[in-house]
């Protein structure tokens, strides 16, 4: 540890005289000497920077929140993080205890060179080697990717309570760069705790310019200087003062609503072709990826369905597992013959496998990097995808991505893609791109009941459930991960869901097997309920199964579970647009007339629309609603606007068709 | 955009390469594995299909599990595993392995694993499948344990491949416990065509076992005993069963004497830790403020469960050897053991006496005849103060003072000074787990409606409430309100609310919140149409699995259930009450649920009641419970009807 700290002194103390700050005031680099005591200036520091009655909303004020970073023509990398926090509340505290630091050892080596608490009377109590562990990423493992270079480094500090307050500095080191001759830079000026001070320094050849942006700085809170010296550029971002970020719930990924910095020396076209470089390499199809793509499109008269087969194997043959196996584990994908003769990858190896076999279909394909989750700034090529999918051309110019990690996609791309990057990698390069919105009736759900009620109120029935898009996919979801005898409990529980007196009577699901995917996705159930009904005198109160949405399997949840909060300050990211259709049509018993009807609802505003339609006639009382949600996210002006689908659509589910007996009117 | 161009040179070499590559995977391919016995090659080519088994993901074809306890008190495990899989779930469950091993003390050791798609098509799993990696969920616990886990990752499989695992778990370092036991389940949910389970012990070892809920006696040769299931078709699981190993065969095995025995051990173990020190004594004195000694008590419980923060390991997992109370002190952290001897070190410092106990808080009951402390799952403290017997989990932060979530009733063994005995654990009887919503509502007549909710938690429900909130930011705080008054009524608007101080572990919790919903009642010419809102706090509620039937398996539910609702709702003027729900009371050996229904002028008066009496209910009951709750949610029970009076 000691030998370690003397090293990283020295070069910090290097960059300190060449680059000491934004301004010349001593730097905070120097490692203060092993002191029982914090220094006077630290403490002021600490007890200026506020408490829990300035920040109610806050666990914890980040005071200092520095990095900088030198880097070098090949791409090559030393960052230098320093951080002190002061734990305004036990919660805080207790969230502190253990902080986790990732990184990847094929590409970094992190040293820990100061970890230590400075408790209220400023005692310091320095982390001991012990206490700082490495270990594997959790989340990894449950998406089976048992890459061990993916790690942690865990630092447990101790006698942490409400007023102390952690100080702390990290170094990244990276062994090889990414890309050769790239460097791209990232600093969140914002989290959900204050931030009192923040600095990213970027020190780097004057022949790689960075380009560079702050994301969501709306206040103008963030400062830039640059300044050269000789060879080298330096730049400085700084800010005062940022207010925390509190989360709610439904908003998109923190990071694409915090004040970030992205800052990159290359552009997209430029970039787009770097990956190209790494990918090519590893298309190289053999003799049994041939014979299997000659096998998959035997018979396949168009392009389109040579492109459906080769898909659907790669979606649903070739399982999604990660295990290193490269050098470059995490970017380059492996050899597609490996991933091929291994049946197995992550996303990277199945884009390219696909691509590979689409080119040898004689299809123009190519690997695309695209991120699914956050948006992707399309000003600065900084590194901000996460996911890998395929492009396929074909003759007349349409163009089809696809995902091949997604194995229940009738349509090739799931539809959380909409309006998300992507950027296709070739050897010319390519710009940024967004996919289109899509409608919501392309994800929709199309429920059908046909019921009949006895004269006591009980009800017989039929409903199929069906849809498109992400509808469909999810309808496969349910089924194939629950075959057998839990299928059959979660249809009960749907059931169940509709009135506590139903009772499952039997249920069949289309297509057989579920994974065929040339087949739209169906379940018929078969059910009936005990006084569905409701006789309440010379009444008869019904009210429609589909009023409700009872059968729906996300729609209404999602639009029940996100206008809960009366505004909002973040969009609502709902991922993708979505709808659901109900049609039903009820046999009634002999002796009743209509004596009211709910009123029919036509509502159509810019984030959703809502319908409703009654309609009596022999005997017959006939229901259609439908309910759609029309944008994947959706600003906070227009919340209000979902709010009002939500509680017409609400007010409505109390309503009842009213029937008279005859003999009463 | 131009598309990949093909160079001949390298097309004549991938060529070259792939009729090299074509060769070698065909000459492999039609080698069968020359390791195979007869018995499981015959096993693999004949193993059953899904239709055999339509509800099942997988089929146990063969296992052979063989514990083995050395003269020098170290011991293995040799494991065999032949299973085939049916289909997606199946491939998902077991394509990768994982075997959980603590570093520190054992190693594991694959001899074989492979996958085979036909016997003609095997695939051995090369170094890079295999890895070890920290378990997810015992992330940043490292601090405490070396467990890790060894993950087996099968890359060929496929929904219906065969994957045959074998090796041998042991150990490298002396054993912490002095003695050999386990618990292992005969039967789970999948099928099983053969399993072999067998405990081997040196010559002067006693080895005591129970076998329950239907599991056979050993087959005993000597040191060895045996046991064997065949042709098992595979158990349909339901939501809400107990821990398996309550119902389904279960062998318990053990080769310490007695619980004074295994009590010793652990008693060694605390004896120093406990002791307190100036450090100690000091803190004790900083926190005290009261002259009472079961405040003090309070004082010093609330101290450790709050202010230290929880390392969550499950017990055992990690030893049961403690730190020395100061150093948790120190810290500022700890998992259960550590916690537990901390708030003894401290009370001793002040004159209290008080014991480590151990309790299983998953519904598992202890079988006293097998003492091992793998049983327990958690570590209590029980005090004795002025003349009481107090009983503490220091790991719970978030209930009223006693109230030990999920342990009360339950037996735990107590580690005293010379002793260990079996004691139930108690509560204050003053705390039930019960839930009362008080509602005063008014509708106008545009279907508007404006009321003012008040719910008292206690027990359980106060836990959940607090736990939720209790650390929660005040922005946060609101949000979770307002959500709860939206999922009153939908739309809601959050007025007002008051909430009792989620500190104050002395008091249950309670809420009011004031609401209007400008639509709430459906309006549909002269008439006016709602339901009597039912749910009360989204967090403090509870899964009731009534969606089937019947049952072949127990319902083990979190918390014996008594849920109150009382209802005022005064309705428009000029509208009278076609409909409202009719009173009923029904009683049954499962419980009571009972609506009172009332009307005065405007004033609707509406009460419902739901008592389980008990936590666990057996299939035989599940009629009786159904019928209990499915009153409460029926839409019949909370519909109410209005029509326009002059317009009739």
């Amino acid at each position: 540890m000691k030998k370690v700290i003397r090293m990283t002194v020295l070069a910090i103390l290097l960059a300190i005289l060449l680059f000491g700050g934004c301004s010349h005031k001593p730097a905070i680099w120097e490692i203060p000497p092993a002191t029982e005591q914090a220094s006077p200036e630290l403490m002021e520091k600490i007890r200026n920077a506020g408490s829990r009655m300035d920040y109610p909303n806050a666990q914890s004020i980040v005071i200092e929140d520095i990095d900088s970073t030198i880097f070098t023509p090949e791409g090559n990398f030393t960052l230098y993080s320093y951080s002190l926090v002061k734990l305004t509340t036990l919660k805080g505290a207790k969230d502190y205890g253990t902080i986790g630091l990732s990184y990847d050892t094929m590409f970094f080596k992190v040293e820990i060179p100061m970890a230590r608490v400075i408790k209220e009377d400023g005692t310091i109590i320095n982390v001991p080697d012990s206490s700082i562990t490495d270990e594997t990423i959790g989340e990894m493992a449950m998406m089976d990717v048992f890459w061990t270079n993916l790690r942690q480094k865990v630092v447990n500090f101790q006698e942490l309570s409400s007023g102390a307050t952690i100080e702390y500095m990290v170094i990244y080191r990276s062994l090889k760069p990414r890309f050769e001759g790239i460097f791209d830079h990232t600093h969140y000026f914002q989290s959900d705790e204050p931030i009192k001070h923040s600095r990213s320094v970027v020190v780097g050849p004057a022949l790689m310019p960075l380009n560079w942006k702050i994301r969501n700085d709306t206040g103008k809170l963030i400062t830039f200087t640059q300044s050269k010296k000789g060879d080298l550029l330096k730049y400085c971002w700084e800010g005062w003062d940022i207010p925390q970020v509190i989360l709610e719930e439904g908003m998109p990924p923190f990071t694409d609503m915090a004040l970030v910095l992205l800052s990159s020396t290359t552009t997209w076209k430029e970039y787009s072709k770097k990956v190209y470089e790494y990918v090519e390499p590893v298309m190289q199809t053999n003799q049994a990826i041939e014979d299997k793509v000659a096998e998959l499109t035997a018979g396949k008269d168009s392009e389109y369905d040579k492109i459906r087969a080769i898909f659907y194997y790669v979606a649903q043959k070739i399982r999604y597992l990660g295990l290193a196996m490269d050098p470059r584990e995490g970017i380059q994908p492996h050899e597609v013959i490996q991933t091929f003769e291994k049946q197995a990858g992550v996303c990277k190896d199945k884009a390219s496998l696909l691509a590979a076999m689409l080119q040898s279909a004689g299809i123009e394909a190519y690997y695309v990097l695209s991120n699914p989750m956050n948006h992707v700034d399309k000003d600065v090529a900084a590194s901000q995808f996460n996911h890998a999918i395929t492009l396929a051309v074909t003759r007349d110019g349409k163009r089809y991505f696809l995902d091949s990690t997604d194995e229940f996609v009738m349509d090739m791309l799931p539809a959380y893609h909409q309006e998300k990057a992507v950027l296709v990698c070739d050897e010319d390069g390519e710009e940024l791109e967004y996919l289109p919105t899509q409608p919501p009736e392309q994800n929709s759900g199309l429920v059908k009941i046909n019921s009949t009620i006895q004269s006591g109120g009980n009800l017989t029935g039929t409903v199929t459930l069906s849809g498109k898009g992400i509808y469909d996919e999810v309808i496969r979801q349910i089924v194939r991960l629950q075959e057998g005898a839990q299928l059959k409990k979660f249809i009960e529980r749907l059931v169940y869901q509709v009135n506590p007196n139903a009772r499952l009577l039997d249920f069949q699901i289309r297509p057989e097997p579920i994974m065929d995917l040339y087949q739209p996705a169906q379940i018929t159930i078969n059910f009936e309920i005990d006084e569905y009904a409701i006789v309440a005198g010379k009444y008869l109160l019904i009210k429609p199964i589909g009023l409700d949405n009872s059968f729906d399997i996300f729609v209404n949840t999602y639009l029940t579970m996100f206008t809960q909060l009366e505004t909002r300050q973040f969009p609502l990211a709902i991922q993708f647009t979505s709808g659901i259709v109900n049609e039903e049509e009820i046999v009634l018993p002999g002796g009743y007339l209509p004596k009211v009807l709910p009123q029919d609802k036509n509502l159509d505003l810019d984030p959703a629309s809502l319908s409703m339609e009654y309609h009596y006639e022999g005997n017959k009382l006939y229901f259609k609603n439908s309910l759609m949600l029309n944008k994947a996210t959706i600003p906070p002006e227009e919340y209000p606007d979902l709010r009002k689908v939500k509680k017409e659509s609400s007010q409505a589910a109390s309503s009842l068709a009213i029937f008279v007996r005859e003999d009463e009117i | 955009m131009k598309s990949n161009k093909y160079y001949w040179p390298g097309i004549l070499a991938i060529l070259l390469t792939g009729v090299l590559i074509n060769l070698m995977v065909t000459a492999a391919a039609f080698s069968q594995p020359t390791d195979l016995s007869p018995k499981f090659q015959e096993l693999i080519q004949n193993a059953p299909s899904g239709s055999d088994y339509p509800d099942a993901d997988v089929v146990i074809l063969y296992t052979e599990l063989k514990y083995t306890l050395l003269p020098d008190g170290h011991y293995s495990k040799n494991f065999h595993y032949l299973i085939k899989s049916f289909n997606y779930m199946g491939k998902k469950e077991y394509g990768n392995f994982k075997i959980q091993f603590d570093a520190e003390y054992e190693e594991v050791e694959i001899e074989t694993a492979r996958t085979f798609n036909g016997l003609d098509k095997v695939d051995n799993v090369d170094q890079n499948s295999i890895n070890i990696i920290d378990p997810p969920g015992l992330e940043r616990a490292s601090i405490y344990s070396n467990v890790k886990q060894k993950v087996i990752s099968f890359p060929s499989m496929q929904d219906t491949s065969v994957i045959e695992l074998r090796g041998e778990l042991r150990t490298i370092k002396q054993p912490e416990e002095p003695y050999f036991s386990n618990k292992i389940l005969l039967l789970d949910t999948n099928p099983i065509l053969e399993k072999i389970i067998i405990v081997e012990v040196p010559e002067n070892t006693v080895l005591k076992h129970y076998c329950g809920n239907g599991a056979p006696q050993p087959a005993v040769s000597g040191k060895s005993y045996r046991w064997e299931v065949k042709d098992h078709p595979g158990i349909i699981m339901e939501s809400g069963t107990p821990p398996y190993s309550e119902f389904l065969p279960v062998v318990y095995y053990s080769t310490a004497p007695d619980w004074d025995f295994v009590g010793s051990f652990l008693r060694d173990k605390f004896k120093s830790p406990v002791e307190p020190d100036d450090k100690i004594s000091a803190k004790v004195a900083s926190i005290i403020t009261s002259d009472d000694k079961v405040d003090q008590l309070w004082e010093i419980f609330y101290y450790v469960a709050d202010k230290v923060r929880n390392v969550h390991l499950p017990l055992g997992i990690a030893g049961y050897q403690p730190n020395p109370a100061s150093l948790v002190l120190s810290n500022s952290y700890a998992d259960t053991r550590d916690k537990c001897v901390l708030l003894i070190s401290m009370l001793q410092s002040n004159g209290i006496s008080a014991f480590p106990a151990l309790v299983n808080d998953a519904g598992n009951h202890i079988r006293k005849d097998i003492p091992f402390l793998d049983q327990f799952n958690k570590m209590l403290v029980v005090a004795q103060c002025e003349g009481q017997k107090i009983w503490l989990d220091p790991f719970t932060d978030d209930a009223l003072f006693g109230y030990i979530p999920d342990c009360l009733g339950e037996e735990a063994l107590v580690i005293y000074n010379d002793r260990a005995v079996f004691e139930t654990v108690q509560g204050p009887p003053h705390i039930k787990d019960l839930v009362s919503s008080q509602y005063d509502l008014e509708l106008n007549p545009e279907g508007g409606l404006k009321g003012n909710l008040t719910v008292s938690m206690n027990g359980y429900f106060d836990q959940r409430f607090r736990s939720n909130l209790k650390d929660a930011r005040p922005k946060q705080v609101e949000m979770e309100l307002e959500k709860s008054a939206s999922s009153v009524a939908s739309g809601a608007q959050l007025t007002d609310y008051d909430l009792s101080d989620l500190n104050d572990l002395t008091k249950p919790s309670s809420l009011s919140l004031g609401f209007e919903a400008e639509k709430y009642a459906s309006i549909q010419q002269n008439m006016l149409i709602f339901y009597i809102p039912t749910q009360s706090l989204d967090f403090t509620g509870i899964e009731l699995p009534i969606f089937s039937e019947t049952r072949e398996f127990p319902i083990l539910l979190t918390t014996t259930l008594e849920r109150q609702n009382r209802y005022t709702i005064t309705i428009p003027e000029g509208y009278e009450i076609e409909y409202i729900p009719e009173s009923k009371t029904i009683k049954n050996e499962v419980g009571s649920f009972e609506i009172n229904s009332d009307q005065r002028g405007q004033e609707i008066s509406y009460n419902y009641h739901l008592k389980v009496d008990h936590k666990r209910i057996d299939p035989e009951q599940y009629s009786e419970f159904k019928a209990l709750v499915k009153n409460l949610l029926s839409p019949k029970n909370r519909l109410v009807l209005l029509e326009a009076v002059d317009q009739k």
